[in-house]
């Protein structure tokens, strides 16, 4: 399992636990602002901006949580929000890959011109493109529908030119074997190139699904109807120009970060799945 | 190998047909004509929004506002690509500095016609400047979805504690003063005054001493009221330190919230956030210049998109928002002083919400901050603020920094000619 | 590099073709058609999502049209002109260059150390990797409310404690001089993560016997990292800087959720801050993609500098 620099290796003990105080460190400083988000989501409003500032709440309520269920449909906004960021990752995924695969594994003239303007798609910032994007959209019909919302993302630059990196990571002698043996392209990439990729493919993965699940603008632009409403636009209702309802925000931020958590420590398993021990060592 | 490649080019297109057809697609129109609108009453102001929408698609079996609430920043954008494509909701509710350029483009309609004497729409309902700022060349294009004047907020608990009278807050610049050096000895701010992404506060303090950002279609920026009025608060916030620099509207209404702050300028929008956060406050007018009382109006304006084909429901929703009880229910859910002026003094309002009362108070000498004002984006955040922000960081002198800022306005302001 | 030098030999040898043949030819050629086949999908939606979009942006930005205003106008390069003369660009391309400088170097070791840190069999090393990654999950909206209550400083958490025990603290969002740095600081914490994860998934991808056969050879644990690691994580880290730098040429969301319209005296104002001011706040959509269009450039070129420096293509 995994690929160690460091193990197996005699007074190491010392240099591991610098490294895990280090680390110990480095994660509460990271982690203090979500402890901060959490516990607000606890506290009534009175006490959020109190002085002097605490961490820890003064009184205890689930006031926001039981809120916030009753102030916006929590439940349709999810399931919008599962909708449009779960497709988007799986054909994405799947897209993605096949591209890369090309870019990869597969030999034809203007290849790299076609990488390069995979690359150029990476560097016109949305804010530039927006307009015509929505005009695109609604010339197709598509406004208002989930098509308009998936089919824009249905592949992705960033993911392409990711999974063209780890593909070529990969050593070719696995594939030239399955090739020689009359295998092709396709099952070369369903069942030699995919299954060796699973850290890759889970990290992408947890990528387009969390871009996609905290897109704000995206949704809000395609569709029009609140029932097409995705969480972070449900979010963004408690924050008023001048008076933002802090406690109900990091409520529905806390109850929108957990199926991530969620899906990242699901994903993590694929993370250290490794590999090459399946078949290169022959 | 070909057969096998062609075979897996339609395995994809029929992948991604599936994928399409599995999900649903949105709701379609129902038999009520459904009208759309867009504002961006977000926070504590939805639910009333929400309840009056809701109240008027009960009472009309076939009209149905089908309203979305999004961030003011999000409306703007999202209204920019729909109206780009000839999109866009039926209605709109937006900040009347955006009349005109919407108006001058033909993207909302004439509605002139609307305005009948005795209706709800009456333009006697209103006040003169409000009215003003529902025009572009002589033509209306908006009506009226609600008004807010600002007040000074402050704390009683403070004012006690450092032997000020509670009773009797500053009336007047000189006591104000006083009272704002009183407090900061005492190890609090005497105020937060926002500079930045916030409801104006300094364009208040230049008005009390007869100064002016635009006077006359030219810039007033320079002149020695202006200057007279940024030596004075300019050296109060960097050497005396009454109010922290920098602040956004936010942290201004965060800083009083917390009890570290002593006064506050806004609207009434703060009055249930600041009761729920416990503050023990009170509000009180904006304390007199050297020029007499003043205070800011703000207004969110109803446009109608111009390619909308249901005028009159459109026009009935607005006719119901104007309404004597849709206005009371309307500052009785959200603190806002109606703009009805018929209502300023009523008892009825006085009952629905004390608070709305004394911001309506306050509707006789409130102004709008560059009304009308083509560049009143660019003037703000690209000349104004700015300017301000030199001046409290201590980066250039009053005087250099009202220089060049009047330069840069007197620049801008020609390209128009 | 061999096939390279082959593919260009052929093509030059069929230019005298008319280009009909020449297109026939090339979609007869196997390899070709495959290629296109596994293509397809994605450069339909590319092409007509993104390539599009942009040519029309490009076009744009040729134009006058302030949006409110109902003439187009074709104007040629005046944008460009306007662009030159406007210090604004210009103080937006520094702070650009400023965050990247910082944000990408700072960004990339730190991440690479967690991530070489988190690959060994290290106690609790899953609660380490999914702590590290949570910022990267957050919406922006919200790192932005806690962040600017942590670094407030008069009623900030941080600023609180901070004075507890006497470190002097900073105006750090509303000073010019803070402003960026703090920033900066909220980028690196949200996207060191992201990076990790990524890095992680390359090192995950080197083949264990690699370190084994360095182990029988006697090499120690520098000479394993310097010449296993190294080697083998090359596409990923290339991946990882390139990707580093293009986002941060285009940071908007963290900056402006910060520091909106260009922080305290345009102190964080970045290009594509500016790009949104002007193109969504004032509405002048068309000198908004001039900008945009010149951003491209800009990052274009550098792509290709770090790609040829990195001599992307023997390596890869």
């Amino acid at each position: 399992m995994g690929t160690s620099i460091l193990s197996h290796q005699r007074g190491s003990r010392l240099f591991f636990t610098a490294t895990w105080i280090f680390l110990a460190i480095a994660a509460a400083a990271i982690l203090l602002p979500f402890v901060w988000m959490v516990l607000t989501s606890f506290k009534p409003e009175s006490d959020v901006f109190a002085y002097p500032p605490r961490l820890w709440p003064n009184i205890w309520t689930l006031e926001n949580y039981t809120d916030i269920w009753q102030q916006i449909p929590m439940l349709r906004f999810f399931i919008n929000s599962v909708v449009f960021a779960g497709s988007v990752t799986i054909i994405s995924l799947f897209l993605d890959s096949l591209a890369a695969y090309a870019f990869s594994r597969l030999k034809f003239p203007g290849r790299d011109i076609l990488f390069l303007f995979v690359l150029i798609a990476l560097m016109l910032p949305f804010q530039v493109t927006f307009i015509p994007v929505y005009v695109t959209v609604q010339s197709m019909g598509l406004l208002n529908s989930f098509a308009g919302l998936i089919i824009p993302r249905a592949t992705n630059a960033f993911g392409i030119f990711m999974l063209r990196q780890f593909f070529n990571g990969i050593p070719h002698e696995l594939d030239d074997a399955a090739r020689i043996d009359g295998a092709t392209e396709f099952y070369i990439y369903s069942r030699v190139i995919l299954p060796l990729s699973g850290p890759a493919l889970a990290t992408l993965a947890v990528f387009h699904f969390m871009y996609n699940w905290n897109d704000f603008l995206w949704p809000l632009l395609i569709t029009k109807t609140t029932e097409m409403r995705n969480l972070p636009a449900g979010l963004a209702l408690f924050m008023g120009q001048h008076n933002i309802e802090y406690g109900l925000i990091m409520a529905g931020a806390t109850l929108a970060l957990l199926p991530l958590f969620i899906a990242f420590l699901f994903a993590q398993k694929y993370f250290v799945q490794s590999i090459v021990m399946t078949g290169l060592k022959e | 190998m070909q057969r096998k490649s062609v075979r897996n080019m339609l395995s994809i297109a029929l992948v991604m047909a599936i994928a399409m057809l599995t999900v649903p697609f949105g709701a379609e129109a129902q038999s009520p004509v459904v009208i759309t609108f867009w504002n961006g009453f977000t926070g504590p102001d939805r639910p009333t929004v929400e309840a009056l929408v809701a109240e008027f698609n009960a009472a009309h079996a076939d009209i149905q506002i089908d309203m979305t609430i999004t961030p003011w920043d999000s409306l703007y954008q999202t209204l920019l690509g729909a109206m780009s494509a000839g999109e866009g909701p039926d209605l709109v509710g937006f900040n009347f500095n955006y009349v005109l350029q919407y108006a001058e483009s033909g993207l909302i309609m004439d509605i002139s016609d609307w305005f009948e004497e005795g209706s709800n729409l009456d333009l006697e309902n209103w006040p003169p400047a409000l009215v003003e700022r529902l025009q572009y060349d002589g033509k209306f294009y908006a009506v009226p979805m609600n008004f807010a004047t600002l007040l000074m907020y402050y704390n009683l608990d403070i004012f006690t504690e450092v032997g000020l009278d509670p009773e009797n807050p500053p009336a007047d610049w000189d006591t104000w003063i006083e009272a704002l050096r009183t407090i900061t000895e005492a190890g609090y701010y005497g105020i937060a005054i926002g500079e930045r992404q916030t409801i104006p506060n300094w364009p208040i303090l230049l008005w009390g001493n007869g100064a002016d950002v635009i006077v006359d279609g030219k810039s007033g920026l320079a002149t020695p009221e202006a200057i007279e009025a940024l030596e004075l608060w300019g050296g109060l916030v960097r050497d005396e330190e009454i109010s922290p620099f920098g602040l956004t509207g936010a942290e201004a209404d965060q800083l009083f919230q917390s009890g570290r702050a002593a006064m506050g300028i806004t609207g009434p929008w703060m009055v249930n956030g600041f009761l729920e956060a416990g503050v023990n406050f009170d509000v009180t007018p904006i304390p007199t210049g050297p020029a007499g009382p003043v205070t800011l109006a703000d207004s969110v304006v109803f446009v109608v998109n111009a390619s909308t084909t249901h005028e009159e429901e459109v026009k009935t929703f607005l006719d119901f928002w104007n309404s004597y009880d849709a206005q009371i229910t309307w500052s009785a859910g959200t603190g806002f002083p109606p703009a009805r002026l018929d209502l300023s003094d009523s008892p009825d309002l006085y009952e629905a919400n004390p608070w709305a009362a004394k911001f309506a108070a306050v509707v006789p000498y409130s102004r709008f901050f560059m009304g009308g004002q083509r560049h009143y984006t660019e003037i703000e955040n690209d000349i104004f603020v700015p300017m301000i922000q030199s001046i409290t960081q201590g980066v250039s002198s009053v005087e250099e920094a009202a220089t060049r800022a009047d330069e840069q306005l007197t620049r801008l302001l020609a390209q128009d000619d | 590099m061999m096939d390279n030098i082959q593919v260009q030999a052929s093509v030059s040898q069929s230019r005298r073709l008319p280009l009909s043949v020449r297109i026939r030819r090339a979609l007869s050629h196997p390899p070709t058609r495959q290629g296109l086949t596994f293509l397809f999908p994605s450069l339909v939606i590319l092409g007509v999502f993104v390539f599009w979009p942009i040519i029309q942006s490009l076009l744009l930005s040729l134009q006058r049209w302030r949006f409110g205003s109902s003439e187009v106008t074709w104007v040629g390069l005046d944008n460009y002109a306007r662009m030159l003369a406007d210090e604004r660009v210009w103080g937006a391309l520094q702070n650009t260059v400023y965050y990247t400088l910082v944000v990408v170097p700072v960004g990339l070791l730190l991440s690479l150390l967690f991530a070489l840190a988190l690959n060994e069999k290290l106690r609790g090393r899953v609660v380490f990797r999914a702590i590290y990654f949570l910022p990267v999950i957050a919406s922006f909206a919200i790192v932005a409310i806690v962040w600017r209550f942590l670094l407030n400083p008069d009623i900030g958490l941080l600023a609180y404690w901070f004075k507890l025990v006497g470190i002097p603290t900073r105006n750090w969002l509303r000073d010019a001089r803070y402003a960026m740095p703090a920033v900066m600081m909220v980028s690196i914490w949200k996207n060191v993560g992201f990076n990790m994860v990524i890095l992680l998934a390359g090192l995950q991808s080197i083949p264990e016997v690699y370190y084994e056969a360095a182990k029988v050879d006697g090499a120690n644990r520098w000479r394993r990292f310097r010449s296993v690691t190294m080697p083998l994580l090359r596409p990923t880290w290339i991946f990882v800087l390139i990707i580093s730098v293009i986002s941060s040429f285009q940071v908007f969301d963290q900056v402006w959720v910060m520091t909106p319209r260009g922080g305290p005296l345009f102190s964080t104002e970045t290009m594509v801050t500016y790009i949104y001011y002007q193109g969504i706040e004032l509405m002048d959509i068309s000198y908004a993609a001039g900008i945009g269009v010149m951003l491209f450039i800009i990052v274009f070129i550098l792509t290709l500098i770090q790609l040829r420096l990195l001599r992307f293509r023997d390596m890869d």
